[in-house]
């Protein structure tokens, strides 16, 4: 027993949060192991010490681990014999009992370190379900099941991550999926080699096919019921503990411009909301590299009292339209992620002092011109329409590629660059599954809720790229 | 080596453009208006250019006009750069001028200029100054800037003048069996004013056709939206608005058919005709104001109506054949019909009311 806890220390390194306490209860003793800081001492008081006493009064029949796990009064014990499974235990909120049998029980007493269930901070909706997931796998599993009250939603658990040994699970329904999609997911996952997982980004990295691509092929969400809403569909959820992020695969572009929203308002109006969303995509995109392109190349492009108007605002500005450009849209973004960063209460002073003084200074000092701010405010609010993180940072990497291609060949590189763009979407795949998917394939059925979204008793059908076993929506 | 050609020629476009165009803004002399005339043999062009330095943004100030002169066009544009500090730049060309002087002279000059510069797009309104030079017009930037809303608002409303573009006037003036037309402008009382049609004979300026004359051709040639139109009855009036004009022509060897419809409102009934007296009235005279411009082209020699124009693409044979005098064989039969629309009248709802 004293060798065993020798040990112990030496692989923790002596860490003073461990507690190795040597308890004599009649003739019996035996060592509590655990760590302060996972587990709930007042629960290790209350559900074990207190019990111990009273478990060795009775006559003790066979082995002691077995007589314990009989009578103590808790729902997770595990008989653990080695000590990496004692370790791996300890490091997961579980108290280990050992005996002078060197035979040992693992008992849960974790702490609970996890906030409540919160609002979607990143995701809002106007209407539907408020609540988001938080850093609990358990909690975080919880709300699906809540809302997927089915036999058909199985959960695989693998843990990944040598040294962080974070439980990840996928989540799917059994009845829908394709059975080749999950295999295709649990390969890669298994191929993951790596310290540890901290949070689902990290597994978002490796999960991506095409590495040199911007656009995000891996949906990242923390609406429990949009991760509902995926599974029904017959795509795959990945949990991962310690991460109010799950991930959904296979994505398609057109996820990214979906919401939960859609689905609980008139379809009349998310089909408008939709086409505006599009239509702020290219704006986001374009609106840039097009001024860009009027104002150095294509003159003609524009009706004589703009091109008046522009001139004008333009006459004092000693910058070519690309650097005006490249610097409204760098302090654009340098104002975003400082007001991202900055604690709130200075988030003020930052929107007074970027909104007004740079912006309202940068004109009167005649370094950038006021339509510029114009076409980059519209286009960064344009940008901002989406609640994906990656969605947005490829917009970005595309308005500077854009305004780079119209600064060299006008409207006539805008035109070519929208036609790599598009080249390099349809290129993209998600775990085998065409990413421009509905509109490249075209898949008809699937137009009733891609672009346009039609009443919800009008989709029967499940997306064919997504199943193949159960097409039929309600069955 | 296939993909390697492929990729050639997918970037090749790439080095055919490129910064070779590439103009600020503010480098660029934004031409609105020019004029063209002649001056001791020589073309004196006047030239507004936007010029947006000037810190006052009034749109009166933004416009300098700058005069230059050559022996062609070409030169005289040349030596705009003699004055401007800006790259010279006719995309936004709007309005261009003409004096009679170069229009009477050859307009294949003016032809050769525009249509062969690039940045030209030939959308831009061409006009004919009556009794007047347009270096004297475009000194008054204030209203040259407005002089295409001008003919705009006229056509819509008036019905003299219509817009024609360089573009149209090139085609008239290339197009075999159809002579030339271009709205006027003159200075009455130091404000422009439009006014009728100048009539080309051969590709130059022959005269001014009158205004019921220029009415009567953008009623043919289906110009006019509306039209309001007066006749006398014993130093009485009668005013009534036509609407929904529409004219047709055909011909049928050397026979002309006019036939035009529309929809008559009473606007004022001085004369107390009957409705049907009226309709009868306002036929006849928009008959006999046809006739009257059918036979003036024959006396002008100049077929701005594209009658032989019409003849030839209707029977070629027929036209080939009698080019050379084909006016004197022409015969027009004008039948015009219009509908009775509303009477805006007090006196005649009044009786209507008490009947």
């Amino acid at each position: 027993m004293e060798e065993i806890i020798e040990q112990l220390k030496l692989k923790l390194g002596n860490s003073p949060d461990f507690v190795y306490k040597k308890l004599k209860v009649g003739n019996q003793s035996f060592y509590l192991i655990f760590t302060e800081v996972l587990t709930n001492t007042s629960g290790i008081n209350d559900f074990i010490l207190k019990n111990i006493s009273y478990i060795l009064d009775q006559p003790i029949e066979g082995d002691i681990e077995t007589f314990f796990m009989q009578y103590l009064p808790d729902h997770n014990i595990k008989s653990v014999s080695s000590i990496d499974k004692m370790l791996f235990f300890l490091l997961n909120g579980f108290c280990i009992l050992l005996f002078e049998n060197k035979k040992a029980l693992a008992i849960e007493v974790r702490a609970n370190l996890f906030r409540s269930i919160g609002e979607a901070t990143n995701e809002p909706v106007i209407q539907g379900p408020k609540d988001s997931f938080i850093e609990n796998f358990n909690t975080n599993l919880g709300l699906i099941r809540r809302r997927i009250k089915s036999e058909h939603l199985w959960v695989k658990e693998r843990q990944i991550g040598t040294l962080s040994k974070t439980k990840i699970g996928l989540l799917y329904m059994n009845n829908i999926i394709e059975k080749e999609t999950l295999e295709a997911i649990e390969a890669k996952l298994d191929n993951i080699q790596i310290d540890g997982i901290i949070d689902s980004g990290y597994l978002k990295d490796r999960l991506e096919e095409d590495e040199n691509n911007f656009f995000p092929t891996v949906l990242s969400t923390e609406r429990p019921d949009r991760v509902s809403m995926a599974l029904l569909e017959g795509k795959i959820a990945i949990l991962v503990d310690n991460s109010p992020y799950v991930l959904i695969v296979p994505s398609f572009f057109v996820d990214f411009f979906h919401t939960p929203d859609d689905y609980y308002q008139k379809p009349i109006n998310i089909t408008f909301i939709r086409i505006i969303r599009l239509l702020a995509f290219l704006i986001a995109i374009l609106v840039p590299a097009y001024y860009i392109a009027v104002t150095t190349h294509n003159h003609d492009a524009i009706p004589l009292n703009l091109i008046i108007n522009f001139t004008i605002q333009r006459e004092s500005v000693p910058f070519p339209a690309l650097i005006e450009a490249l610097a409204m849209s760098i302090t654009f973004e340098i104002l975003r992620e400082s007001d991202t960063r900055m604690p709130s209460n200075m988030g003020t002073a930052v929107s007074i002092l970027g909104g007004l003084v740079l912006g309202d200074a940068a004109v009167s000092a005649g370094i950038i011109s006021p339509i510029m701010i114009i076409v980059i405010a519209i286009s960064a609010i344009s940008g901002l329409m989406f609640s994906s993180i990656e969605l947005i940072s490829a917009i970005r990497w595309w308005r500077i590629i854009m305004m780079l291609i119209a600064t060299f060949f006008g409207i006539y590189g805008i035109f070519l660059g929208s036609i790599f763009l598009i080249i390099k979407l349809a290129g993209l795949s998600s775990f085998g599954k065409p990413y421009l998917a509905p509109f490249a394939p075209i898949i008809l059925s699937e137009q009733k809720d891609a672009l346009v979204k039609i009443k919800q008793k009008g989709i029967k059908k499940r997306n064919p790229l997504l199943t193949r076993k159960n097409k039929i929506r309600g069955r | 080596m296939k993909w390697n050609k492929l990729w050639i020629l997918i970037f090749f476009p790439f080095f055919l453009t490129g910064c070779i165009n590439y103009t600020e803004l503010n480098e660029l002399g934004i031409i609105e208006s020019i004029g063209i005339e002649k001056k001791d043999d020589q073309y004196l062009i006047s030239v507004n250019m936007i010029d947006a330095r000037s810190e006052n943004d009034e749109s009166d100030e933004l416009r300098k006009t700058y005069e230059v002169v050559g022996n062609t066009i070409t030169e005289a544009m040349h030596n705009l750069y003699l004055k401007s500090t800006k790259k010279v730049y006719l995309s936004h060309l709007e309005t261009l001028l003409l004096s009679e002087e170069v229009v009477k002279t050859d307009t294949s000059l003016l032809l050769d200029f525009f249509l062969s510069n690039p940045q030209s797009r030939n959308t831009f309104t061409t006009i004919v100054v009556k009794e007047n030079n347009p270096s004297v017009l475009l000194k008054k930037t204030d209203q040259t800037k407005d002089i295409n809303d001008m003919i705009e608002i006229n056509n819509q409303e008036y019905g003299i003048t219509s817009r024609i573009t360089f573009e149209d006037f090139a085609r008239m003036l290339l197009e075999e069996g159809k002579d030339a037309i271009l709205p006027t402008i003159k200075l009455e009382n130091d404000t422009l004013e439009v006014d009728g049609y100048a009539y080309f004979k051969d590709n130059k300026f022959q005269s001014y056709l009158s205004k019921e004359e220029s009415i009567t051709y953008n009623l043919l040639k289906n110009l006019n939206p509306l039209l309001l139109v007066t006749s006398d009855c014993n130093n009485q009036q009668i005013s009534a608005q036509l609407e929904n004009l529409r004219s047709k022509i055909q011909s049928k060897q050397n026979k002309i058919n006019i036939h035009i419809t529309g929809s008559l409102s009473i606007l004022e009934n001085q004369c107390g005709f009957p409705n049907q007296q009226i309709l009868d009235t306002f036929e006849e005279q928009i008959a006999q104001e046809v006739r009257h411009l059918l036979n003036q082209q024959k006396i002008w020699g100049s077929d701005i109506l594209g009658m032989q124009s019409l003849v030839r693409q209707s029977n070629y044979r027929y036209f080939q054949k009698n080019k050379e005098n084909l006016f004197s064989f022409l015969s027009f039969d004008i039948d015009t019909k219009f509908t009775y629309q509303n009477d805006a009248t007090l006196e005649r709802n009044d009786s209507n009311e008490t009947k």
